[in-house]
């Protein structure tokens, strides 16, 4: 029995906190729900891979360099970008995936009873790191499904330090076309933190999407998050990273962890930063599949959100939990989005042709029984 | 001997031994505290008689001596009384609710302390984690009015309104209302005292959300509980002549479920689920006979959503029970790999322990074994002798599949007239499955 009194160790904020629990390896989840193939549609990765280049570093990474410490920050992959973006490389850091650089940057700005701002229904970890670190995280519901400008200028008060933009938003494909960004940042006149997170920003081909990096000479205090997970399809070896103004690099890096970023994701990140032809073919299969689920999905009479990015939501006559369960048992892991605040609704990301049929089936096999 | 007395917000506690030296002092804090929160004198009496019986009988037991520790607690709609121990000192087998009791004896009977302090509380039950601490608890509420005579405007379709977190009297209203409009299977006791559903909303006890045209409207609402083992409790929806096409169901349950999205909770249970429960949110997951204090017996459905993805587990299962799980996962979906279990001669303890939680409102007791024990059906039975002694018709007993022990309790349930209802996935170490006791002796 544990003598600990965590009662009286442990936070009141870190006590309320609901733990993320992450689902168990493929294997196991294929014996328990008896199926002999997992279709994952449910982390929006690309079912692409790695670019090519990418894919080589991998498999030549030579043993022995695992014994040597990896660049402390990112030096090369730093260069890069300054270079892609015409940027000084010091206004890049890198983290362990996009979620470590949401907590550098929280940490670096927030001290007791201030708060964040963001959406309800957005990518969960802003709130989650906020809410776990101490912060009120204020979260303004969305508005046709898009973030809610006008809302979140609103809850804007002497304690916002940061306010958290997801676009396009994981998990609706809703975003905000450049003048809608410049004219929120314009009303902010740099007296909070603006993180527009643009995770999905490389599957977005329409011409009035903004380039996040464009904007970061003319609002200093605007920060952009990227990553290498979801386009370069580098989830499994965590990247991703912050770019902003110098100065406000330079706070946020007091709270940086170094040395997160293994020799293998900055090798293999660097190799895949120049490849478009990947990105291309990434962009054309979601076009592709989302045009054939689109229609597949008609007959169904479903309501479906589908905007940007490589998933789409679908609302279920059933619970969501439920749901996952059904399609679990025929091989095909969906996100059920209870969680995200959206009860009933699922998000399927965007697989290859085969995968997406199979997830077709199983939702007719659900949905029409016999 | 040390005597200390703390303040900390609305608890209260106390420092003493159990010996009947400190018996006045012990009282004491119980009366004066109970009075400072507010108990009326009948209930404070009431709440005085069930802790003299407690600490006299702990005093006479193995505890004798050893330091306990007393909390009151002002729940605003209640005042809760605990009885804990140094968990080294902990040994539950003195809490059995027969352990000095010789069913032979009507003295004896006469002398059951856990049991007369259990008729005077709303609820006794006992601690055994290191949590909540180890030790026994006391609850007895207020005493509300019921429904006054007023006679309320009947609630007005609303074509546009809006969930809100309703103030004290719009509870008052919404509740009143429910009365009104539902039978009383549909929602529990509590909402014959609309007073009280408003001190236990201000508590935390109960959660509502109502929908309201931005007046002083409630047409309709949903109320529910965390039970502190992961589980929700749903009671609703209700609405007040709403016609389905304005859809207030299922926008209720959508901000209920949006409004819990980021809790530690696993799963909901609507269990006062009325006709106006949208379908597509929650599963049936079975039903239990109730029977009301006449010995009428009502289907008692209970509807499920599980709160997140499930990540399948493992369930022990003796082989009686096998059948039941087998059926029950595959209508439900959950992925379980089933491992069996049976007793082969091992050593096992002597006694084991059973832990009761009296509802008195409801009439129910809800039964579950802490330590397994060879003279566990023994034990049972003296059990089911006690609480039909009481007029409790309502016996549940529940066993956690997360423990090997408890699957091997099934056959000795089934052969004293369990029968197993429904399975709560999650709602333990492992999956519950919940037995009713069919009545029969």
């Amino acid at each position: 029995m544990l003598d600990v009194p965590l009662h009286n160790l442990v936070p009141a904020y870190i006590r309320e906190f609901e733990p993320y629990i992450p689902s168990k390896p493929d294997t196991e989840l294929m014996k328990l729900y008896g199926c002999d193939r997992l279709y994952r549609l449910n982390n929006n990765e690309n079912p692409l891979g790695p670019p090519a280049a990418a894919q080589d570093i991998v498999r030549r990474f030579r043993p022995p360099r695992a014994a040597i410490y990896p660049s402390g920050d990112s030096y090369y992959l730093r260069m890069k970008l300054g270079e892609k973006y015409n940027l000084n490389p010091d206004q890049f850091l890198f983290g362990n995936g996009a979620n470590e650089v949401i907590a550098f940057v929280i940490k670096a700005f927030c001290q007791e009873g201030d708060n964040i701002i963001t959406a309800d229904k957005t990518f969960a970890v802003y709130e989650w790191v906020a809410v776990f670190s101490g912060f009120e995280a204020r979260l303004v519901p969305l508005k046709d499904f898009g973030f809610d400008d006008e809302g979140m200028l609103e809850r804007i008060d002497g304690r916002t330090k940061i306010l958290f933009v997801c676009n396009p938003n994981n998990p609706t494909g809703t975003y905000w076309n450049e003048s809608k960004l410049r004219r929120f940042l314009d009303i902010i006149a740099g007296r909070q933190i603006v993180v527009v997170d643009e995770a999905y920003c490389e599957f977005v081909e329409n011409p009035d999407f903004p380039d996040g990096m464009k904007l970061l000479n003319e609002y200093p205090n605007l920060v952009i998050f990227r990553t290498f997970s979801k386009m370069y399809g580098l989830a499994g070896l965590r990247i991703g990273y912050l770019a902003g103004h110098q100065e406000v690099v330079d706070i946020i890096r007091r709270t940086c962890v170094v040395y997160s970023v293994n020799t293998v994701a900055q090798d293999a990140a660097l190799a895949a930063v120049e490849d478009d032809s990947h990105v291309r073919a990434t962009r054309n299969l979601v076009r592709l599949e989302k045009s054939y689920l689109k229609t597949a999905l008609e007959p169904l009479n479903l309501e479906v959100q589908s905007g940007e990015g490589c998933f789409m939501m679908i609302k279920l006559p059933m619970s969501d939990t439920l749901a996952y369960r059904k399609f679990m048992s025929q091989g095909v892991m969906i996100r059920s989005m209870t969680g995200f605040r959206c009860p009933n609704w699922i998000r399927v990301s965007i697989g290859k042709h085969e995968a997406m049929k199979a997830f077709v089936a199983a939702l007719e096999h659900i949905l029409l029984p016999g | 001997m040390e005597v200390c007395l703390t303040k900390n917000g609305e608890k209260v506690s106390l420092k003493t031994h159990l010996d009947m030296t400190y018996f006045p002092l012990a009282m004491s804090f119980v009366e004066e505290s109970a009075k400072a929160f507010g108990l009326g004198a009948s209930e404070v009496i009431k709440l005085r008689l069930a802790c003299e019986e407690i600490f006299a009988y702990l005093c006479e037991s193995d505890q004798k001596h050893k330091a306990i520790a007393m909390e009151a607690e002002n729940g605003i709609y209640y005042t809760g009384i605990r009885f804990l121990f140094d968990a080294r000192n902990f040994d539950a087998h003195a809490f059995n609710l027969t352990a000095k009791i010789s069913l032979d004896s009507e003295t004896d009977m006469k002398q059951m302390g856990l049991i007369i302090a259990a008729r005077s509380v709303e609820r006794l039950y006992i601690l055994h984690n290191a949590r909540e601490g180890f030790g026994i608890g006391l609850l007895k509420e207020k005493t509300y009015p019921g429904v006054a005579e007023q006679v309320d405007a009947p609630a007005k379709p609303l074509t546009h309104y809006r969930i809100v977190s309703p103030d004290s009297e719009t509870i008052k209203l919404f509740v009143r209302h429910t009365l009104t409009h539902y039978p009383s299977h549909l929602f529990p006791a509590d909402f014959f005292y609309p007073g009280k559903i408003a001190d236990m909303a201000a508590s935390g006890r109960y959660h509502v959300l109502v929908a309201s045209d931005g007046q002083e409207i409630a047409a309709g609402g949903i109320v529910w509980r965390m039970t502190g083992a992961g589980m929700i409790e749903i009671y609703g929806p209700y609405l007040f002549d709403q016609p389905r096409e304005f859809h207030m169901a299922e926008t209720l349950v959508d901000h209920l479920l949006m409004a819990v999205a980021k809790t530690d909770a696993v799963c909901l249970v609507d269990i006062f689920a009325t006709p106006e429960l949208p379908k597509g949110y929650f599963e049936l997951l079975g039903s239990l006979d109730f029977f009301l204090s006449d010995g009428e017996k009502q289907l008692w459905p209970f509807y499920y959503r599980l709160h997140k993805e499930d990540p399948g587990s493992q369930a022990w299962a003796h082989p009686d029970l096998l059948p039941f799980l087998d059926e029950a996962y595959k209508r439900l979906f959950f992925a379980r790999n089933i491992l069996q279990t049976k007793y082969g001669g091992e050593e096992r303890p002597p006694h084991a322990v059973i832990f009761p939680r009296f509802d008195k409102p409801q009439n129910i007791i809800r039964l579950r074994a802490v330590w397994d024990g060879i003279d566990f059906p023994d034990l049972l039975s003296r059990h089911i002798q006690i609480f039909k002694t009481e007029g409790i018709r309502n016996i549940l007993f529940e066993i956690d599949l997360g423990h090997a022990w408890q699957a091997n309790l099934a056959p000795a349930l089934m052969k004293h007239n369990f029968v197993p209802k429904m399975i709560l996935p999650y709602a333990g170490t492992g999956d519950m499955v919940v037995f009713q006791h069919t009545g029969e002796a």
